[in-house]
């Protein structure tokens, strides 16, 4: 089930919060649980059979640490055989695919579909019994308050990736009233407008487009338009799980802080997909040494991370070029780039440049194709500088273009708070978010393109 | 502070949400269902088969998920905003389809391959020489996307119709082409030659497109008066695009000045009609269907003409208000539609021995048909 | 520690089951004519299907697929020309040829459909609730009102 579809928002959404308010507090917990197994299912029937073995093995596994005498057995038994399902389901086709390419060995394509959201509750999970193994937090007791955590839909199949510290408390003890459910739904409208207004239109130009033969034009088109998609798609999502969160009275933290205004590579990390980096950071970068090493061992430490964020993101050669180039980025900006210090005006473009070509990498089907892309923008290979194709999708996209870049910026959001500020302006605000609701309403009840791209996680 | 300051603010908006979701799942649940959508002329899914396979394979969900879109309240209110919204943002098309001014539709033309095209002049060559008594005509009716190229503008989404036309003719070598793209040039402007919400031609059109032929096949004149029909015609693109338009479109038919008679024997059917037009189709929304009823895979016409010619038509839905221009020519005519013929077209022309072989088909319809080789090539 | 371990296992023992149903759930089995032909008897009706088992000719004008190239089939077509009930199966020998098989189903539904489409709603709905799939190294295009039911059946069969 997606959030930007009718079944959600006109069934699933006001059947889970209608029980949800009914029920006492005590018994809210087992409503969110039982209503996210129902959401994982519904997309994915029989692998809700793993999300539940997923929630039965770390929530035994924390028990069992506890009464351990060896705790850093358990903890590895755990890490291991979590990893190893991810590695099952996710990298079977890609592993296997390596070694026929080796050995020319011809072995069998393993027919295992990848269950959605595994990535996200795996790495929560994984967040989960570390941070029992570290002694910050102590084994929930209670499996249903447990499974409500791994399962909990609105950041199942998209995140942000909540890390059990951080809600271990609200599980016991959070406030809902009316006003937090109010700002969860304003929050979750915009976040819809997002997805459904910006993304996904935005999407059906960079489909028109495709990936062969491109001019010059087309492929900046398609790279412009994927970078504001593949933002308003993500970050749309995660608004949606923070509003839906805010509805069920839970605090989630945010997972993007307009990116696209980043002055440099290491800044724009640490402002997409910040639950993300924050899991590497505090799992995998740390207990390596961090930066607090000699500089080959940091440079390893950069580069580990940074091969595992891109295999994070997909189980193929791109993905991992992706992340690598960017652990390439960061470098040469912490140990060449940290004497010089560009103006602004010149730093914004530049790291956008180094984004923009970093995803044409990410969204190509290979290698090849993602030079071919990269090589049309910069007139190598392109087959023209314009075409009748090129022009039309600039003709269909640039209002599009210009909405997506300034709502990529901090400056609509401060004029809403402005707004929020006196009266005139509050209606103004309802009105606009009330026809937001409307106009997504229209786009989903018309639509036969809603992709979802995170679908590989 | 702030937060109190607003605290109504956003309960407020959170009443306003929860009552439209909660609204509206409500009135998708409660209200009665329509079976058909007369605005794009198909039937609207019904409730999903609920088993445990059904459910396990996900079957369930997908139906439950077509339900509800084809089910939605205010659907058709609400795809026609999403239409609009769309065109604001700067989408040219909606579904293949373009609008060529505010009261006129369009759909797009995708070229087909090469090797699709050289199959097809192949087929219908081969057919011709097959039966190289009978003189046989390929007239290829360009759309309205090429016709009104000029409103439809230079970044028109599709390919050029001028093109696939043109290399059509050219591969045609036993045949003699019929080419209407000179007299619709010449009078687009005075009469619209196309439906504005409907991919057919109008009767107008189809007379430009008798005249053309005439010249070529030296068909017999007649005097006609145009007379409408119909006034409520709203046809396939404004259904399935989105689109409104201001007002719909009219139906005419040309009746002949002096009188005519004729059978019309819908073979395979089992019955006989004395007149091309079935007036009781004007009670549905296709209107167009009033030409004989539809498509049918072969309609043997009989006129008492007294010209002792025999025409054998193939074709797709365009001829269908064509056919009455050729009753003063004909003694007989047998019209086949290859998407619903099974039998064996050979048989048929050797059978009766016809004079003349007209294939008379719309671009758009030919560039994407599969029927018309296979029926040919009788395999 | 024993009890660390034992409970290790039993977690890794329950893991086994899930891992099998699925994965394991693509075993196909070997069917034969006759087989397909009993599973099918009750949706063949006479006035829907004219009843004969082999058409070649209509297989091959229909989706274009010679039945010569292939070990088996099973089709059931119909006599009015206006009618999109069909059912064909098709023993493809190997998986690649299923596949191929496939896209030649799936081509005929779509025809089918572009065919009938603002003009035909009855059969185009009943088109859009085609079953078209393959599963091992059959293909099977399933297009009645007893879609649903039939697939399952055939599944059942499959399976």
């Amino acid at each position: 089930m997606v959030f930007s579809g009718l079944v959600f928002l006109f069934i699933f959404l006001p059947s889970v919060l209608l029980v949800y308010y009914l029920v006492p507090f005590k018994r809210k917990n087992a409503v969110l649980a039982m209503f996210s197994l129902v959401f994982y299912a519904w997309g994915e029937p029989v692998y809700v059979l793993l999300m539940l073995y997923s929630v039965v093995l770390n929530y035994a596994s924390a028990l069992i640490m506890e009464s351990s005498p060896n705790k850093k057995q358990v903890l590895v038994f755990n890490v291991v055989t979590n990893l190893l399902i991810l590695g099952f389901f996710k990298y079977c086709g890609f592993l296997t695919g390596i070694v026929r390419d080796i050995t020319g060995a011809d072995i069998p394509e393993l027919k295992v579909a990848l269950p959605i959201g595994i990535s996200f509750y795996t790495f929560q999970a994984l967040s989960y019994v570390i941070d029992v193994y570290r002694g910050k937090v102590k084994p929930q007791r209670n499996i249903v308050d447990f499974a409500a955590y791994i399962a909990m839909f609105p950041q199942l199949i998209a995140g942000p990736i909540v890390r059990y510290s951080d809600i271990s408390a609200q599980l016991r003890k959070r406030r809902i009233s009316l006003e937090g459910f109010g700002r969860g739904s304003m929050r979750f409208t915009f976040g819809l407008a997002k997805k459904v207004l910006l993304a996904n239109v935005l999407g059906e130009t960079v489909e028109m487009l495709g990936t062969g033969d491109l001019t010059v034009l087309g492929a900046w088109i398609a790279a412009v338009c994927f970078t504001l998609q593949i933002y308003f798609d993500f970050s749309g999502y995660s608004d949606m799980a923070i509003g839906l969160g805010r509805m069920l009275g839970f605090r989630i933290g945010e997972n993007f802080d307009h990116p696209y205004i980043s002055s440099s590579v290491t800044e724009f990390w640490r402002r997409w997909h910040i639950s993300l980096g924050s899991w590497f950071r505090e799992y995998v970068y740390i207990p390596l040494g961090g930066n607090r090493v000699s500089a080959a061992k940091h440079i390893r430490n950069i580069m580990i991370v940074w091969f595992l964020t891109g295999l994070w993101h997909g189980a193929a050669w791109n993905f991992i070029v992706w992340g690598l180039y960017y652990g390439l980025l960061l470098l040469f900006e912490k140990y060449v780039l940290s004497h010089i210090k560009l103006p602004k005006a010149v730093a914004l473009p530049l790291t956008m440049l180094f984004v923009i070509i970093g995803w044409v990498i990410f969204s190509a089907n290979d290698m090849a194709s993602a030079f071919s892309s990269i090589g049309a923008m910069f007139g190598a290979g392109a087959a023209g500088l314009t075409d009748k194709l090129s022009v039309l999708a600039l003709i269909e996209s640039w209002k599009l273009i210009i909405v997506g870049a300034l709502f990529a910026t901090p400056l609509p959001a401060m004029l809403c708070k402005k707004l929020t500020d006196n009266e005139a302006g509050k209606a103004a605000v309802m009105i606009y978010a009330m026809a937001l609701l409307v106009l997504c309403t229209a786009f989903m009840s018309a639509q036969s393109y809603n992709p979802f791209m995170y679908f590989r996680f | 502070m702030k937060k109190n300051k607003n605290s109504l603010f956003y309960k407020l908006y959170g009443v306003i949400f929860a009552a439209v979701i909660i609204g509206c799942t409500f009135c998708f649940v409660i209200l009665p269902k329509n079976e058909y959508s007369s605005r794009e002329k198909r039937v609207l899914a019904s409730f999903p088969q609920l088993s445990a396979a059904s459910v396990t394979d996900g079957r369930f969900m997908e139906g439950l998920e077509d339900y509800e879109a084809d089910h939605f309240p205010a659907r058709d209110g609400l795809i026609t905003l999403k239409t609009e919204a769309a065109a604001l943002m700067g989408k040219k098309s909606s579904h293949g389809i373009i609008r060529l001014d505010a009261d006129h539709l369009a759909e797009c033309f995708t070229e087909p391959g090469a090797q699709d095209t050289t199959e097809l002049t192949w087929a219908v060559n081969a057919f011709a020489t097959r039966h190289a008594d009978s003189k046989t005509y390929f007239c290829l009716v360009p759309n309205a996307v090429s016709t009104y190229s000029d409103r439809a503008g230079e970044y028109c989404p599709g390919d050029d119709q001028n093109a696939y036309i043109d290399d059509i003719y050219r591969g045609l070598s036993s045949l003699k082409a019929i080419d209407v793209r000179e007299i619709f040039a010449l009078n687009k402007d005075r009469v619209d030659i196309y439906y504005a919400s409907d991919h057919h031609w109008t009767s107008d059109g189809a007379y430009m497109g008798f005249l053309a032929a005439q010249a070529v096949m030296g068909l017999t004149s007649q005097e006609y008066s145009a007379v409408v029909i119909d006034n409520e015609f709203l046809g396939t693109l404004s259904g399935s695009s989105g689109y409104t338009l201001s007002k719909m479109d009219s139906v005419k038919v040309y009746l002949p000045l002096s009188q005519q008679n004729y059978t019309v024997s819908y073979d395979g059917e089992g019955r006989m009609a004395v007149s091309c037009y079935d007036t009781t189709k004007l009670e549905e929304d296709d209107k167009y269907l009033v030409f004989f009823g539809g498509n049918y895979p072969r309609i043997t016409i009989k006129t008492d003409c007294g010209e002792g010619r025999k025409l054998l038509l193939i074709k797709d839905s365009y001829a269908n208000c064509f056919v009455p221009f050729l009753l003063r020519s004909y003694e007989q005519i047998t019209v086949i539609d290859p998407r619903y013929y099974s039998e064996d077209l050979d048989l048929q022309a050797d059978s009766v021995g016809y004079d003349d072989i007209l294939f008379l088909y719309n671009v758009n319809t030919l560039s994407k048909d599969n029927c018309l080789v296979s029926v040919l090539n009788n395999r | 520690m024993k009890k660390t371990i034992a409970a290790e296992i039993l977690l890794v023992l329950l893991l086994v089951p899930v891992i099998y149903i699925l994965t394991g759930r693509d075993e196909v089995r070997d069917i034969d004519a006759d087989a397909v032909v009993s599973a099918c008897e009750p949706y063949v009706t006479q006035d829907r299907f004219s009843g004969e088992r082999a058409y070649e000719m209509s297989v091959k004008r229909n989706f274009g697929l010679n039945m010569n190239d292939y070990p088996a089939f099973v089709y059931y077509g119909n006599e009015r020309a206006m009618d999109v009930n069909e059912f064909l199966w098709v023993d493809a020998g190997n998986e690649k040829g299923a596949k191929e098989v496939l896209a030649s189903l799936e081509k005929r539904k779509s025809d089918q459909i572009t065919a009938f489409t603002g003009y035909g709603p009855d059969q185009v709905a009943m088109l859009e609730k085609a079953q078209v799939f393959n599963c091992g190294r059959y293909a099977f295009y399933i297009c009645s009102p007893y879609s649903g039911e039939w697939y399952d059946v055939i599944k059942k069969l499959v399976y």
